[in-house]
Protein backbone atom coordinates (compact mmCIF):
# COMPACT_ATOMS: atom_id res chain seq x y z
CA UNK A 1 0.00 0.00 0.00
CA UNK A 2 1.42 3.23 -1.04
CA UNK A 3 0.06 6.57 0.96
CA UNK A 4 -2.02 7.97 -1.95
CA UNK A 5 -4.30 5.08 -0.93
CA UNK A 6 -5.09 6.07 2.45
CA UNK A 7 -5.55 9.57 1.11
CA UNK A 8 -8.05 8.34 -1.70
CA UNK A 9 -9.92 6.30 0.59
CA UNK A 10 -10.61 8.59 2.86
CA UNK A 11 -11.72 10.88 -0.14
CA UNK A 12 -13.84 8.10 -0.71
CA UNK A 13 -15.76 8.00 2.73
CA UNK A 14 -17.53 10.63 1.71
CA UNK A 15 -18.24 10.48 -2.01
CA UNK A 16 -20.54 13.40 -2.47
CA UNK A 17 -18.84 15.37 -0.35
CA UNK A 18 -15.82 15.28 -2.13
CA UNK A 19 -17.59 15.47 -5.92
CA UNK A 20 -19.60 18.58 -4.56
CA UNK A 21 -16.06 19.61 -3.75
CA UNK A 22 -14.48 18.48 -7.01
CA UNK A 23 -17.32 20.48 -8.71
CA UNK A 24 -17.26 23.67 -7.51
CA UNK A 25 -13.33 23.62 -8.19
CA UNK A 26 -13.86 22.63 -11.84
CA UNK A 27 -16.25 25.87 -12.13
CA UNK A 28 -13.66 28.11 -10.21
CA UNK A 29 -10.85 27.22 -12.73
CA UNK A 30 -13.02 26.89 -15.19
CA UNK A 31 -13.95 30.08 -15.22
CA UNK A 32 -9.95 31.37 -14.87
CA UNK A 33 -8.80 29.54 -17.86
CA UNK A 34 -11.79 30.59 -20.01
CA UNK A 35 -11.19 34.58 -18.75
CA UNK A 36 -7.49 34.15 -19.29
CA UNK A 37 -7.93 31.96 -22.31
CA UNK A 38 -9.83 34.79 -24.28
CA UNK A 39 -7.66 37.72 -22.54
CA UNK A 40 -4.70 36.14 -23.73
CA UNK A 41 -5.94 35.51 -27.00
CA UNK A 42 -7.02 39.25 -27.20
CA UNK A 43 -3.14 40.00 -26.69
CA UNK A 44 -1.93 37.64 -28.87
CA UNK A 45 -4.57 38.95 -32.12
CA UNK A 46 -3.09 42.51 -31.66
CA UNK A 47 -0.12 41.26 -31.26
CA UNK A 48 -0.81 39.53 -34.75
CA UNK A 49 -1.68 42.85 -35.96
CA UNK A 50 1.11 44.52 -34.89
CA UNK A 51 3.51 41.96 -36.24
CA UNK A 52 1.75 40.97 -39.85
CA UNK A 53 2.26 44.68 -40.70
CA UNK A 54 5.73 44.53 -41.31
CA UNK A 55 6.37 47.22 -38.47
CA UNK A 56 9.39 47.28 -36.49
CA UNK A 57 8.98 49.75 -34.04
CA UNK A 58 6.03 52.03 -32.97
CA UNK A 59 6.21 55.15 -32.26
CA UNK A 60 3.58 56.59 -30.09
CA UNK A 61 2.61 59.74 -27.05
CA UNK A 62 0.72 57.06 -24.39
CA UNK A 63 -0.53 58.64 -21.51
CA UNK A 64 -2.48 57.30 -19.09
CA UNK A 65 -5.85 59.57 -19.59
CA UNK A 66 -6.52 57.97 -23.41
CA UNK A 67 -7.39 54.33 -23.73
CA UNK A 68 -5.75 54.81 -27.29
CA UNK A 69 -2.84 57.14 -27.89
CA UNK A 70 -3.33 60.70 -28.33
CA UNK A 71 -2.86 62.48 -32.09
CA UNK A 72 -0.03 64.20 -32.83
CA UNK A 73 1.44 65.99 -35.82
CA UNK A 74 2.20 63.75 -38.65
CA UNK A 75 5.44 66.26 -39.20
CA UNK A 76 7.55 64.25 -36.97
CA UNK A 77 8.09 61.73 -39.77
CA UNK A 78 10.43 63.60 -41.48
CA UNK A 79 12.80 63.55 -38.39
CA UNK A 80 12.07 60.23 -37.66
CA UNK A 81 13.44 59.44 -41.60
CA UNK A 82 16.61 60.95 -39.86
CA UNK A 83 17.88 58.27 -37.67
CA UNK A 84 19.96 55.52 -38.47
CA UNK A 85 18.37 52.47 -39.91
CA UNK A 86 15.17 53.68 -40.40
CA UNK A 87 13.78 53.16 -43.89
CA UNK A 88 10.34 53.47 -43.79
CA UNK A 89 7.88 55.46 -41.83
CA UNK A 90 4.29 55.69 -41.98
CA UNK A 91 1.83 57.49 -39.67
CA UNK A 92 -1.85 55.72 -39.12
CA UNK A 93 -4.40 57.16 -36.78
CA UNK A 94 -7.36 55.17 -35.19
CA UNK A 95 -10.31 55.35 -33.14
CA UNK A 96 -12.88 54.04 -31.69
CA UNK A 97 -15.95 55.28 -33.26
CA UNK A 98 -19.59 54.51 -33.34
CA UNK A 99 -20.89 52.93 -36.77
CA UNK A 100 -24.82 53.10 -37.23
CA UNK A 101 -26.09 50.15 -34.90
CA UNK A 102 -22.65 48.61 -33.50
CA UNK A 103 -21.52 50.83 -30.63
CA UNK A 104 -17.48 50.41 -31.31
CA UNK A 105 -15.79 49.90 -34.35
CA UNK A 106 -12.12 50.26 -34.65
CA UNK A 107 -11.23 52.36 -37.49
CA UNK A 108 -7.90 52.79 -39.19
CA UNK A 109 -6.66 55.39 -41.25
CA UNK A 110 -3.38 54.37 -43.24
CA UNK A 111 -1.57 56.09 -45.68
CA UNK A 112 -2.19 54.65 -49.45
CA UNK A 113 1.22 54.03 -50.36
CA UNK A 114 2.52 52.79 -47.26
CA UNK A 115 3.78 48.66 -46.66
CA UNK A 116 0.70 48.18 -43.67
CA UNK A 117 -1.39 47.24 -46.76
CA UNK A 118 0.60 44.84 -47.62
CA UNK A 119 -0.35 41.88 -45.42
CA UNK A 120 -4.03 42.81 -46.20
CA UNK A 121 -5.91 40.13 -48.52
CA UNK A 122 -8.69 42.07 -50.71
CA UNK A 123 -11.49 39.23 -50.91
CA UNK A 124 -13.92 41.56 -52.77
CA UNK A 125 -14.04 44.62 -54.27
CA UNK A 126 -11.28 47.16 -54.48
CA UNK A 127 -8.78 48.75 -52.73
CA UNK A 128 -8.76 52.66 -52.34
CA UNK A 129 -7.12 54.81 -54.70
CA UNK A 130 -6.72 57.97 -53.96
CA UNK A 131 -6.98 60.05 -50.84
CA UNK A 132 -10.16 62.20 -51.46
CA UNK A 133 -12.61 59.62 -52.50
CA UNK A 134 -15.05 59.15 -49.92
CA UNK A 135 -14.28 54.97 -49.49
CA UNK A 136 -13.75 52.44 -46.66
CA UNK A 137 -12.42 48.90 -46.98
CA UNK A 138 -13.67 46.48 -44.29
CA UNK A 139 -13.11 43.47 -42.26
CA UNK A 140 -14.54 39.79 -43.30
CA UNK A 141 -15.83 40.12 -39.85
CA UNK A 142 -16.93 43.47 -39.93
CA UNK A 143 -19.08 42.72 -43.04
CA UNK A 144 -21.00 40.26 -41.51
CA UNK A 145 -21.15 42.33 -38.30
CA UNK A 146 -22.73 45.41 -40.12
CA UNK A 147 -24.31 43.86 -42.74
CA UNK A 148 -22.45 45.56 -45.73
CA UNK A 149 -21.11 44.68 -48.89
CA UNK A 150 -19.34 46.07 -51.70
CA UNK A 151 -21.37 49.57 -52.94
CA UNK A 152 -23.00 49.89 -49.55
CA UNK A 153 -22.90 53.33 -47.84
CA UNK A 154 -21.45 53.34 -43.99
CA UNK A 155 -22.46 56.11 -41.77
CA UNK A 156 -19.05 56.67 -39.64
CA UNK A 157 -19.38 59.59 -37.03
CA UNK A 158 -20.96 62.55 -39.41
CA UNK A 159 -19.68 61.15 -42.44
CA UNK A 160 -20.98 59.13 -44.60
CA UNK A 161 -18.56 56.75 -46.90
CA UNK A 162 -19.32 53.87 -49.43
CA UNK A 163 -17.76 50.67 -49.00
CA UNK A 164 -15.69 49.98 -51.82
CA UNK A 165 -13.73 46.49 -50.92
CA UNK A 166 -13.66 43.56 -48.25
CA UNK A 167 -10.21 42.02 -47.18
CA UNK A 168 -8.95 39.65 -44.89
CA UNK A 169 -6.43 39.58 -42.66
CA UNK A 170 -4.45 37.17 -40.08
CA UNK A 171 -5.58 39.28 -36.74
CA UNK A 172 -8.88 39.46 -35.62
CA UNK A 173 -8.67 42.69 -34.60
CA UNK A 174 -8.37 43.76 -38.44
CA UNK A 175 -10.98 41.53 -39.61
CA UNK A 176 -13.36 43.51 -37.23
CA UNK A 177 -12.12 46.98 -38.83
CA UNK A 178 -12.82 49.40 -41.03
CA UNK A 179 -9.85 50.90 -43.22
CA UNK A 180 -9.96 53.91 -44.59
CA UNK A 181 -7.35 56.66 -46.35
CA UNK A 182 -5.46 58.62 -43.85
CA UNK A 183 -6.93 61.40 -44.65
CA UNK A 184 -10.55 60.62 -44.84
CA UNK A 185 -10.48 59.83 -41.20
CA UNK A 186 -8.41 62.65 -40.27
CA UNK A 187 -11.49 64.61 -41.51
CA UNK A 188 -14.02 62.18 -40.43
CA UNK A 189 -12.20 62.55 -37.05
CA UNK A 190 -11.35 66.29 -36.75
CA UNK A 191 -7.83 65.62 -36.33
CA UNK A 192 -6.15 67.21 -39.85
CA UNK A 193 -2.83 66.69 -40.09
CA UNK A 194 -2.25 64.28 -37.17
CA UNK A 195 -1.41 60.54 -36.09
CA UNK A 196 -1.36 58.56 -33.13
CA UNK A 197 1.34 56.24 -34.42
CA UNK A 198 4.31 56.27 -36.70
CA UNK A 199 5.20 52.97 -37.82
CA UNK A 200 9.12 52.41 -38.74
CA UNK A 201 10.53 49.69 -41.12
CA UNK A 202 14.13 49.27 -40.03
CA UNK A 203 16.88 47.64 -42.01
CA UNK A 204 16.62 44.32 -42.76
CA UNK A 205 20.01 43.66 -40.41
CA UNK A 206 18.91 45.86 -38.04
CA UNK A 207 19.62 43.42 -34.30
CA UNK A 208 17.43 43.26 -31.17
CA UNK A 209 20.11 45.32 -29.59
CA UNK A 210 20.57 48.25 -32.09
CA UNK A 211 16.34 48.25 -31.77
CA UNK A 212 17.19 48.90 -28.36
CA UNK A 213 19.47 51.44 -29.16
CA UNK A 214 16.89 53.31 -31.44
CA UNK A 215 14.14 53.20 -28.89
CA UNK A 216 16.34 54.99 -25.93
CA UNK A 217 17.11 57.40 -28.90
CA UNK A 218 13.67 57.70 -29.97
CA UNK A 219 12.62 58.70 -26.24
CA UNK A 220 15.46 61.34 -25.22
CA UNK A 221 15.58 63.15 -28.42
CA UNK A 222 11.27 63.74 -29.12
CA UNK A 223 10.39 64.51 -25.78
CA UNK A 224 7.02 62.70 -24.87
CA UNK A 225 7.36 60.09 -27.23
CA UNK A 226 7.91 56.62 -26.92
CA UNK A 227 9.11 53.53 -29.26
CA UNK A 228 7.54 49.96 -28.50
CA UNK A 229 8.53 46.58 -30.27
CA UNK A 230 5.29 45.26 -31.91
CA UNK A 231 5.33 42.34 -28.31
CA UNK A 232 5.34 45.64 -26.00
CA UNK A 233 3.16 47.47 -27.44
CA UNK A 234 0.50 44.81 -27.31
CA UNK A 235 1.32 44.44 -24.02
CA UNK A 236 0.63 48.44 -23.41
CA UNK A 237 -2.61 48.66 -25.29
CA UNK A 238 -5.35 49.67 -22.78
CA UNK A 239 -7.80 48.14 -23.84
CA UNK A 240 -5.64 44.55 -23.43
CA UNK A 241 -5.05 45.70 -20.22
CA UNK A 242 -8.52 46.30 -18.99
CA UNK A 243 -9.56 42.86 -20.29
CA UNK A 244 -6.45 40.95 -18.75
CA UNK A 245 -7.81 42.76 -15.72
CA UNK A 246 -11.19 41.81 -15.53
CA UNK A 247 -10.16 38.20 -16.16
CA UNK A 248 -7.57 38.25 -13.25
CA UNK A 249 -10.36 40.39 -11.14
CA UNK A 250 -12.90 37.59 -11.65
CA UNK A 251 -10.77 35.03 -11.46
CA UNK A 252 -9.87 36.09 -7.81
CA UNK A 253 -13.04 36.02 -6.97
CA UNK A 254 -14.00 32.50 -8.29
CA UNK A 255 -10.82 31.44 -6.90
CA UNK A 256 -11.33 32.54 -2.92
CA UNK A 257 -14.98 30.94 -3.39
CA UNK A 258 -13.04 27.50 -4.62
CA UNK A 259 -10.84 27.83 -1.55
CA UNK A 260 -13.41 28.28 0.84
CA UNK A 261 -14.86 25.34 -0.17
CA UNK A 262 -12.15 23.35 0.06
CA UNK A 263 -11.05 24.47 3.49
CA UNK A 264 -14.73 23.58 4.65
CA UNK A 265 -14.40 20.00 2.69
CA UNK A 266 -11.27 19.16 4.12
CA UNK A 267 -12.03 20.55 7.94
CA UNK A 268 -15.43 18.92 8.29
CA UNK A 269 -13.89 15.68 7.21
CA UNK A 270 -11.02 16.69 9.98
CA UNK A 271 -13.20 17.09 12.76
CA UNK A 272 -15.25 14.21 11.81
CA UNK A 273 -11.93 11.85 12.15
CA UNK A 274 -10.14 13.46 15.36
CA UNK A 275 -10.17 10.22 17.19
CA UNK A 276 -9.21 8.36 14.21
CA UNK A 277 -6.02 10.87 14.37
CA UNK A 278 -5.73 10.05 17.66
CA UNK A 279 -5.35 6.56 16.92
CA UNK A 280 -2.93 7.27 14.27
CA UNK A 281 -0.63 9.22 16.10
CA UNK A 282 -1.19 6.58 19.02
CA UNK A 283 0.27 4.08 16.89
CA UNK A 284 3.27 5.88 15.23
CA UNK A 285 2.69 8.74 13.34
CA UNK A 286 4.31 11.82 13.67
CA UNK A 287 2.34 14.67 13.13
CA UNK A 288 3.68 15.89 10.08
CA UNK A 289 2.18 12.64 8.41
CA UNK A 290 -1.12 13.67 9.34
CA UNK A 291 -0.24 17.17 7.98
CA UNK A 292 0.82 15.53 4.86
CA UNK A 293 -2.04 12.97 4.92
CA UNK A 294 -4.82 16.50 5.31
CA UNK A 295 -2.97 18.36 2.55
CA UNK A 296 -2.94 15.51 0.39
CA UNK A 297 -6.17 14.92 0.66
CA UNK A 298 -7.27 18.64 -0.55
CA UNK A 299 -4.79 18.45 -3.15
CA UNK A 300 -6.40 15.60 -4.71
CA UNK A 301 -9.61 17.06 -4.56
CA UNK A 302 -8.29 20.44 -6.19
CA UNK A 303 -5.97 18.64 -8.37
CA UNK A 304 -8.69 16.43 -10.10
CA UNK A 305 -11.33 19.70 -10.30
CA UNK A 306 -8.21 21.30 -11.40
CA UNK A 307 -8.19 19.29 -14.92
CA UNK A 308 -12.17 18.87 -15.12
CA UNK A 309 -11.89 22.60 -14.72
CA UNK A 310 -9.26 23.25 -17.68
CA UNK A 311 -11.33 20.82 -19.41
CA UNK A 312 -14.34 23.25 -18.81
CA UNK A 313 -13.12 26.28 -19.37
CA UNK A 314 -11.68 25.29 -22.82
CA UNK A 315 -14.80 23.94 -24.12
CA UNK A 316 -16.67 26.87 -23.41
CA UNK A 317 -14.21 28.93 -25.10
CA UNK A 318 -14.85 26.76 -28.07
CA UNK A 319 -18.77 26.92 -27.69
CA UNK A 320 -18.47 30.73 -27.04
CA UNK A 321 -16.83 31.15 -30.06
CA UNK A 322 -19.01 29.10 -31.80
CA UNK A 323 -22.63 31.47 -30.90
CA UNK A 324 -23.44 33.79 -33.23
CA UNK A 325 -22.97 36.96 -30.86
CA UNK A 326 -19.67 36.15 -30.01
CA UNK A 327 -18.20 34.84 -33.39
CA UNK A 328 -15.34 36.89 -34.77
CA UNK A 329 -15.25 38.74 -31.27
CA UNK A 330 -13.14 36.48 -29.19
CA UNK A 331 -10.29 34.18 -30.11
CA UNK A 332 -9.46 32.16 -26.96
CA UNK A 333 -5.71 31.18 -26.54
CA UNK A 334 -5.17 27.60 -25.66
CA UNK A 335 -1.95 26.57 -25.02
CA UNK A 336 0.43 24.55 -22.49
CA UNK A 337 1.41 27.22 -20.71
CA UNK A 338 -2.28 28.29 -19.66
CA UNK A 339 -3.60 24.75 -19.40
CA UNK A 340 0.21 23.93 -16.54
CA UNK A 341 -0.74 27.86 -15.13
CA UNK A 342 -4.07 26.11 -14.45
CA UNK A 343 -3.05 23.48 -12.50
CA UNK A 344 -0.46 25.31 -10.58
CA UNK A 345 -3.37 27.61 -9.21
CA UNK A 346 -5.57 24.46 -8.70
CA UNK A 347 -2.68 22.70 -6.73
CA UNK A 348 -1.95 26.06 -4.84
CA UNK A 349 -5.37 26.54 -3.84
CA UNK A 350 -5.63 22.83 -2.52
CA UNK A 351 -2.77 23.78 -0.58
CA UNK A 352 -4.09 27.27 0.79
CA UNK A 353 -7.42 25.19 1.61
CA UNK A 354 -5.91 22.63 3.39
CA UNK A 355 -3.71 24.48 5.68
CA UNK A 356 -5.47 25.30 8.64
CA UNK A 357 -7.88 21.63 8.32
CA UNK A 358 -4.16 20.28 8.93
CA UNK A 359 -2.83 22.46 11.62
CA UNK A 360 -6.19 21.62 13.45
CA UNK A 361 -5.58 18.16 12.88
CA UNK A 362 -2.49 17.77 14.10
CA UNK A 363 -3.25 20.11 17.44
CA UNK A 364 -4.63 16.82 18.50
CA UNK A 365 -3.12 15.24 21.48
CA UNK A 366 -3.45 11.32 21.00
CA UNK A 367 -4.39 10.48 24.83
CA UNK A 368 -7.29 12.69 24.75
CA UNK A 369 -8.45 10.74 21.62
CA UNK A 370 -8.24 7.54 22.78
CA UNK A 371 -10.29 8.54 25.80
CA UNK A 372 -13.63 8.97 24.06
CA UNK A 373 -14.31 5.81 22.89
CA UNK B 1 17.64 -11.44 35.46
CA UNK B 2 17.93 -9.66 32.15
CA UNK B 3 18.12 -5.75 31.58
CA UNK B 4 15.30 -3.79 33.04
CA UNK B 5 13.39 -2.08 30.09
CA UNK B 6 10.55 0.13 31.94
CA UNK B 7 11.04 1.83 35.27
CA UNK B 8 8.44 4.12 36.63
CA UNK B 9 9.93 6.67 39.63
CA UNK B 10 6.77 7.93 41.58
CA UNK B 11 5.10 9.01 38.30
CA UNK B 12 2.01 11.01 39.79
CA UNK B 13 -0.37 12.25 37.17
CA UNK B 14 -3.53 14.28 38.10
CA UNK B 15 -6.21 16.10 35.95
CA UNK B 16 -8.09 19.09 36.10
CA UNK B 17 -5.75 21.34 37.75
CA UNK B 18 -5.28 18.69 40.58
CA UNK B 19 -8.61 18.01 41.23
CA UNK B 20 -8.58 14.24 39.83
CA UNK B 21 -5.62 12.36 40.64
CA UNK B 22 -5.21 9.57 38.77
CA UNK B 23 -1.86 8.26 39.69
CA UNK B 24 -0.57 9.10 43.33
CA UNK B 25 2.84 7.82 43.12
CA UNK B 26 3.96 5.04 41.22
CA UNK B 27 7.00 2.93 41.36
CA UNK B 28 8.09 -0.62 39.49
CA UNK B 29 10.74 -1.75 37.32
CA UNK B 30 9.69 -4.18 34.39
CA UNK B 31 12.31 -6.49 33.29
CA UNK B 32 12.82 -7.47 29.47
CA UNK B 33 10.62 -10.06 28.14
CA UNK B 34 8.54 -10.00 31.34
CA UNK B 35 4.75 -10.18 30.59
CA UNK B 36 3.01 -7.65 33.44
CA UNK B 37 -0.89 -7.96 33.90
CA UNK B 38 -2.22 -4.30 35.69
CA UNK B 39 -5.29 -5.12 37.12
CA UNK B 40 -7.69 -2.98 39.58
CA UNK B 41 -11.09 -1.34 40.15
CA UNK B 42 -12.55 0.63 37.43
CA UNK B 43 -11.19 4.42 37.87
CA UNK B 44 -8.16 3.06 39.83
CA UNK B 45 -5.96 4.51 36.86
CA UNK B 46 -4.68 1.56 34.61
CA UNK B 47 -5.58 3.28 31.25
CA UNK B 48 -3.68 7.05 32.47
CA UNK B 49 -0.35 4.42 33.78
CA UNK B 50 -0.44 2.76 30.64
CA UNK B 51 -0.53 5.80 28.36
CA UNK B 52 2.23 7.63 30.29
CA UNK B 53 3.91 4.09 29.72
CA UNK B 54 3.63 4.35 26.26
CA UNK B 55 4.60 8.27 25.78
CA UNK B 56 1.34 8.75 25.13
CA UNK B 57 0.87 11.59 28.21
CA UNK B 58 2.93 12.69 30.53
CA UNK B 59 3.16 12.20 34.46
CA UNK B 60 2.55 15.39 35.66
CA UNK B 61 5.11 14.61 38.40
CA UNK B 62 7.98 11.59 38.63
CA UNK B 63 9.56 9.67 35.46
CA UNK B 64 9.41 6.80 33.44
CA UNK B 65 13.01 5.49 32.03
CA UNK B 66 13.13 3.57 29.00
CA UNK B 67 16.48 1.39 28.55
CA UNK B 68 17.28 3.50 31.41
CA UNK B 69 16.89 6.68 29.60
CA UNK B 70 14.51 9.43 31.01
CA UNK B 71 11.46 9.08 28.81
CA UNK B 72 11.09 12.86 28.96
CA UNK B 73 14.46 13.52 27.48
CA UNK B 74 13.79 11.50 24.33
CA UNK B 75 13.99 14.25 21.88
CA UNK B 76 11.94 12.93 19.12
CA UNK B 77 9.05 10.84 20.98
CA UNK B 78 6.66 10.31 18.08
CA UNK B 79 9.56 8.20 16.45
CA UNK B 80 10.44 6.19 20.13
CA UNK B 81 6.91 5.40 20.00
CA UNK B 82 6.89 4.15 16.36
CA UNK B 83 10.02 2.50 17.02
CA UNK B 84 9.36 0.65 20.28
CA UNK B 85 6.03 0.48 21.04
CA UNK B 86 3.02 -1.40 20.13
CA UNK B 87 -0.45 -0.45 21.31
CA UNK B 88 -3.94 -3.17 21.58
CA UNK B 89 -6.81 -1.12 22.48
CA UNK B 90 -10.26 -2.47 23.62
CA UNK B 91 -11.54 -1.27 20.67
CA UNK B 92 -9.51 -2.23 18.35
CA UNK B 93 -9.66 0.94 16.55
CA UNK B 94 -8.56 0.08 12.93
CA UNK B 95 -8.93 2.05 10.59
CA UNK B 96 -12.59 1.60 9.00
CA UNK B 97 -11.67 2.63 5.21
CA UNK B 98 -8.47 0.19 4.95
CA UNK B 99 -8.62 -3.89 4.44
CA UNK B 100 -6.72 -5.68 7.01
CA UNK B 101 -3.40 -6.08 5.73
CA UNK B 102 -3.80 -2.16 4.51
CA UNK B 103 -4.43 -1.73 8.59
CA UNK B 104 -1.29 -3.13 9.28
CA UNK B 105 0.98 -1.45 7.02
CA UNK B 106 -0.18 2.20 8.81
CA UNK B 107 2.40 2.15 11.23
CA UNK B 108 4.84 1.24 8.94
CA UNK B 109 5.05 4.01 7.06
CA UNK B 110 7.40 6.07 9.53
CA UNK B 111 10.06 2.88 8.67
CA UNK B 112 12.54 3.05 6.08
CA UNK B 113 10.67 1.05 4.29
CA UNK B 114 9.14 0.14 0.65
CA UNK B 115 5.70 -0.63 -0.33
CA UNK B 116 6.56 -4.15 -1.44
CA UNK B 117 8.62 -4.51 1.86
CA UNK B 118 4.83 -3.39 3.79
CA UNK B 119 2.83 -5.79 2.04
CA UNK B 120 4.95 -8.39 2.87
CA UNK B 121 5.31 -7.92 6.20
CA UNK B 122 1.88 -7.10 6.74
CA UNK B 123 1.22 -10.34 5.17
CA UNK B 124 3.34 -12.11 7.15
CA UNK B 125 2.23 -10.92 10.04
CA UNK B 126 -1.74 -11.32 9.40
CA UNK B 127 -0.55 -15.16 8.54
CA UNK B 128 1.01 -15.52 11.96
CA UNK B 129 -2.12 -14.67 13.76
CA UNK B 130 -4.36 -16.79 11.62
CA UNK B 131 -5.73 -14.64 9.49
CA UNK B 132 -4.25 -15.42 5.76
CA UNK B 133 -7.83 -15.80 4.42
CA UNK B 134 -9.16 -12.53 5.93
CA UNK B 135 -5.99 -10.30 4.13
CA UNK B 136 -8.66 -7.77 1.54
CA UNK B 137 -11.72 -8.03 4.08
CA UNK B 138 -12.47 -4.42 5.35
CA UNK B 139 -12.87 -4.05 9.05
CA UNK B 140 -16.62 -4.11 9.02
CA UNK B 141 -16.82 -7.50 7.54
CA UNK B 142 -14.61 -9.24 10.06
CA UNK B 143 -16.00 -10.68 13.73
CA UNK B 144 -14.62 -9.09 16.54
CA UNK B 145 -11.85 -11.78 17.49
CA UNK B 146 -10.82 -10.97 13.93
CA UNK B 147 -10.01 -7.39 14.25
CA UNK B 148 -8.54 -8.24 17.41
CA UNK B 149 -6.12 -10.14 15.71
CA UNK B 150 -5.49 -7.69 12.77
CA UNK B 151 -4.93 -5.13 15.84
CA UNK B 152 -2.48 -7.46 17.58
CA UNK B 153 -0.89 -7.78 13.88
CA UNK B 154 -0.44 -4.06 13.58
CA UNK B 155 1.00 -3.81 17.01
CA UNK B 156 3.35 -5.90 16.08
CA UNK B 157 3.98 -3.60 12.37
CA UNK B 158 7.36 -2.39 13.32
CA UNK B 159 8.74 -5.08 15.30
CA UNK B 160 8.17 -2.82 18.78
CA UNK B 161 10.44 -3.82 22.00
CA UNK B 162 7.14 -3.35 24.61
CA UNK B 163 3.20 -4.38 23.64
CA UNK B 164 0.46 -2.14 25.57
CA UNK B 165 -2.81 -3.86 25.85
CA UNK B 166 -5.49 -2.34 27.29
CA UNK B 167 -8.32 -4.22 27.93
CA UNK B 168 -8.29 -6.11 24.90
CA UNK B 169 -10.49 -8.63 25.69
CA UNK B 170 -12.80 -6.12 26.53
CA UNK B 171 -15.22 -6.44 24.19
CA UNK B 172 -14.79 -10.22 22.89
CA UNK B 173 -16.72 -13.30 23.94
CA UNK B 174 -14.88 -15.85 26.21
CA UNK B 175 -13.65 -17.94 23.78
CA UNK B 176 -12.38 -15.36 21.39
CA UNK B 177 -10.80 -13.69 24.58
CA UNK B 178 -8.49 -17.12 24.73
CA UNK B 179 -7.55 -16.63 21.90
CA UNK B 180 -6.17 -13.60 21.58
CA UNK B 181 -5.06 -14.03 25.08
CA UNK B 182 -2.99 -17.47 23.65
CA UNK B 183 -2.10 -15.08 20.83
CA UNK B 184 -0.51 -12.54 23.04
CA UNK B 185 1.38 -15.07 24.97
CA UNK B 186 2.69 -16.76 22.05
CA UNK B 187 3.91 -13.43 20.44
CA UNK B 188 5.69 -12.75 24.11
CA UNK B 189 7.21 -16.53 24.26
CA UNK B 190 7.98 -16.82 20.35
CA UNK B 191 9.98 -12.99 19.95
CA UNK B 192 10.79 -12.41 23.56
CA UNK B 193 9.11 -9.59 23.75
CA UNK B 194 7.66 -7.69 26.40
CA UNK B 195 4.21 -7.32 27.17
CA UNK B 196 1.82 -4.93 30.02
CA UNK B 197 -2.06 -5.96 29.77
CA UNK B 198 -4.16 -4.03 31.73
CA UNK B 199 -7.65 -5.83 31.99
CA UNK B 200 -10.47 -6.55 34.48
CA UNK B 201 -10.22 -10.10 33.83
CA UNK B 202 -8.94 -12.91 36.22
CA UNK B 203 -8.63 -15.55 33.83
CA UNK B 204 -7.25 -12.88 31.22
CA UNK B 205 -4.55 -11.68 34.29
CA UNK B 206 -3.50 -15.36 34.63
CA UNK B 207 -1.48 -15.47 31.31
CA UNK B 208 0.67 -13.42 33.25
CA UNK B 209 3.88 -14.14 34.61
CA UNK B 210 3.05 -11.32 37.27
CA UNK B 211 0.34 -9.11 38.41
CA UNK B 212 0.25 -5.45 39.33
CA UNK B 213 -2.79 -4.72 41.73
CA UNK B 214 -3.62 -0.98 41.26
CA UNK B 215 -6.05 0.93 43.84
CA UNK B 216 -6.98 4.66 43.73
CA UNK B 217 -3.60 5.27 41.95
CA UNK B 218 -0.92 3.51 43.74
CA UNK B 219 0.10 -0.23 42.98
CA UNK B 220 -0.98 -2.02 46.01
CA UNK B 221 0.69 -5.66 45.42
CA UNK B 222 3.11 -7.33 42.87
CA UNK B 223 3.34 -10.55 42.56
CA UNK B 224 4.10 -13.38 40.48
CA UNK B 225 1.06 -15.95 39.35
N1 LIG C 1 -8.39 13.48 30.81
C1 LIG C 1 -8.95 13.31 32.02
N2 LIG C 1 -9.55 14.35 32.62
C2 LIG C 1 -10.07 14.20 33.83
N3 LIG C 1 -10.08 13.08 34.51
C3 LIG C 1 -9.52 11.99 33.98
C4 LIG C 1 -8.92 12.05 32.70
N4 LIG C 1 -8.42 10.82 32.40
C5 LIG C 1 -8.70 10.04 33.47
N5 LIG C 1 -9.36 10.74 34.40
C6 LIG C 1 -9.78 10.23 35.69
O1 LIG C 1 -8.68 9.56 36.29
C7 LIG C 1 -9.11 8.42 36.96
C8 LIG C 1 -8.39 7.21 36.44
O2 LIG C 1 -8.84 6.97 35.11
P1 LIG C 1 -8.36 5.74 34.24
O3 LIG C 1 -9.00 5.87 32.91
O4 LIG C 1 -6.89 5.69 34.28
O5 LIG C 1 -8.98 4.53 35.04
P2 LIG C 1 -9.02 2.97 34.66
O6 LIG C 1 -8.39 2.26 35.77
O7 LIG C 1 -8.44 2.76 33.32
O8 LIG C 1 -10.57 2.68 34.64
P3 LIG C 1 -11.40 1.66 33.72
O9 LIG C 1 -11.14 0.31 34.30
O10 LIG C 1 -12.81 2.06 33.92
O11 LIG C 1 -10.90 1.82 32.34
C9 LIG C 1 -10.61 8.36 36.80
O12 LIG C 1 -11.21 8.93 37.97
C10 LIG C 1 -10.86 9.21 35.60
O13 LIG C 1 -12.13 9.81 35.69
MG1 LIG D 1 -9.17 2.07 31.43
Amino acid sequence: MVFLTIVYKNLLRRRTRSLLTIAGIAIGIGAVVALTSIAWGFQKSWERAYTARGTDLIVTKITSQSPLPVPFAEGIKTDLLKLPRVKEASGLLSDLVSIEDAPAMLIFGWELNSFLWQHLKLVKGRWPTNNTERVAVIGAIASDMLKKGVGSPVQIEAGELTVCGIFESSALVENGAVIVALPQLQRLTEHTGKVNFMNLKLDAATTDEQKGELQKMIKAKFSGYSAFKSGEMAQNNTAIQVAKAMSWATSIIALVVGAVGVTNTVLMSVFERLHEIGILLAIGWRRRRIVKMILYESMVLSFIGGLAGIAIGFVSVKLMQATPFMHGKIEGEISLNLFLLALLIALGLGMFGGLYPAYRGSRMPPSAALRYE
Amino acid sequence: MSDVLIEARDVRRSFDEGRVQALRGVDFRIHESEFVAIVGPSGSGKSSLLQILGALDEPSEGEVFFHGKSVAEIHDIARFRAENIGFVFQSFHLIPTLTAVENVQVPMFEMPWSPVERQRRATELLKSVGLSERMHHLPRKMSGGERQRVAVARSLANEPKLLLADEPTGNLDSANAQRIMELLQSVHQRRGMTLIVVTHDPNVANFADRMLRVLDGRVVSDART
